[in-house]
Parts: C-alpha cells; structure tokens; sequence
C-alpha cells in the first residue's frame, strides 16, 4: 500500500455527517423550524478528493455503506457486483426478466442508448476479508446471501477539516486500510466524471 | 524541333503509360473537420497548401454531437428498489 493518500482510498477513524432541514432559512422565523446534524462513525470511509487536491485540511469522503438487495436479482450484477462500475449493454443492466417485458419500442429506446453507465451515482467495492461479512436479505423464496461488497454513493460526499492533512504524503496515514487498484481507481475517475459531467436535456437544446 | 516533339512523345508516354491516361498525382485534396464545417483542402504531394476547394456542413459531425449528447447511461433505478 502506498504512504500516501489517493482518491478511492479506504480510511477509517472519521465522522461522517448529515445536516437536515425543514425550510431554508430565508428569514429569522424560519430559524424557529429548527435543524439536525447527523453524526455517525462509518465503519469505513472513502477519500473522493482528487488525490492532488487533497490538503489544506481539507478532505472529501464518504461512507462505505452496504450494497441494494436488488443487486442481486440481476444475474450478471450477482455474478461479480463490480460490474455495475463500468459501462454496460442496456440488456445487461436490467434482470433478463425485466428486460423481455418491455415492449418493443422500449427495448428499442433503450438499445439506442447503447453502452452506457447504469447507477451513475453508485461504485461498488470488491469484496475484502478487510469489510465485515453482512447478510442481504431477499424478497420471497430466495436465499439470504452473505456478502462483503460494499459501495459508495456520490450523494452522501461530505467535506471534512483535518489539520493533519497537510498534503497527499504529510497526512494520518495510520487511517488508510487499503487502496484501489490502478485500474479500478480509473473506473471510478471515469464515473464520477460522468456523474458531474451528464448534460440537463434543458442545457443541450441551447447548446445546440 | 523533330527533337522537341520525340521529346515531347517520350514525356507523355512515360507520364501517362501505353494505353492509360490516368491523372497525375500533381495534388491531393483532404478532407479536414473544422467545428461543424468539413472542408475539403488541396495540398502538394509534399503536403504543400495549394487552396481550399469546398467547404460544407460536416454531416458525421452531427451526428457525433447527437450522440455526445444522448443519455448516455441506462434509467434503471426503478427496477432496484432498496
């Protein structure tokens, strides 16, 4: 593992937290609607600064949470879960049951869009003996299935200060319990690229 | 100006071939992309900018940008409820 910190990196050790409100606070009355911070200690978390922006006591996680159920009901998804990070053929992100009930215009539809990311706001990570083993529980007959695959959703990002983090090197690296492949910290470049990257419908008729 | 003429023969014959009266490769005309134009570039054989000859909408462009700007990504939320 390297003696740096890096974009994907797992840590562990760091609040995660949640501010929830009513109303935004436009006026003074509107304080009176109260709000909440939600702090938790993930087991894990992941760093989504790029590796060179982090620093300055300033960091970019998120946690590591467990994966959808569902996953699972696609049998290309519950052969290896990894495979929901990269692109896909449409036929591939949807369970063979789902797919040959649309109806013909659909499948058309969604063939025309061709290979392309599904869960866009989802990157799964592979199974570790490092991640605790958790039970998915699943609808009707089907069996429990225990699992350590995690995931990250790009959603739940939190911005952290830390002294400590000085620079990429110059930080606790006594937090860091493992690291993304080279390959695997590209797909996750690339996916959260696109997350921010992906044109509103109301933005492309203007660029046209 | 017997000699000129045989000359002249020899030029043509060793030019354009017994029988053929192929063009010679004086210019080569590219096509060059240029934002959503296509236009159509004469150069030397040495690669020498002669003169633009046509410039018109670049059509595969188009069509590029449609699918630049397609979805791009499979709508499937719905069928993974948590």
């Amino acid at each position: 593992m390297d003696n740096v910190l890096r974009f994907g990196d797992i840590l562990k050790g760091y609040i995660a937290i949640t501010p929830r409100i009513k109303v935004p606070f436009l006026e003074v009355s509107s304080l009176n609607e109260g709000y909440n911070i939600d702090v938790n200690l993930p087991i894990f978390s992941v760093v989504l600064s790029p590796s060179c922006s982090i620093g300055h006591a300033i960091i970019s996680l998120t946690p590591l949470i467990k994966v959808r159920n569902t996953f699972f009901d696609n049998p290309y998804f519950a052969e290896d879960l990894t495979r929901i990070n990269p692109k896909m053929e449409p036929q591939q992100a949807v369970p063979p049951h789902v797919w040959d009930k649309f109806p013909p215009e659909e499948k058309q539809k969604r063939l025309e869009e061709g290979y392309g990311y599904a869960f866009v706001e989802l990157f799964i990570y592979e199974k570790n003996d490092l991640f605790p083993i958790y039970t998915v529980h699943r609808k009707g007959k089907q069996e429990d299935i225990k699992t350590s695959y995690y995931m990250i959703d790009f959603r739940n990002t939190y911005k952290l200060n830390y002294e400590k983090i000085k620079t990429p090197e110059d930080a606790p690296l006594e937090s860091k319990c493992l690291q993304l492949s080279i390959q695997a910290r590209s797909e996750l470049r690339d996916k959260i690229a696109y997350y921010y990257a992906r044109v509103p419908k109301e933005d492309k008729i203007l660029e046209d | 100006m017997g000699l000129q003429e045989k000359d002249y023969d020899y030029d043509n014959l060793r030019n354009q071939g017994t029988g053929s009266h192929e063009e010679l490769d004086e210019y080569k005309i590219i096509l060059y992309p240029f934002d959503k134009y296509q236009i159509k570039i004469k150069l030397t054989p040495s690669n020498e900018f002669i003169g633009i000859i046509e410039v018109k909408i670049n059509k595969e462009f188009l069509s590029h940008k449609q699918k630049i700007t397609s979805e791009g990504f499979h709508d499937v939320d719905e069928f993974y409820p948590d």
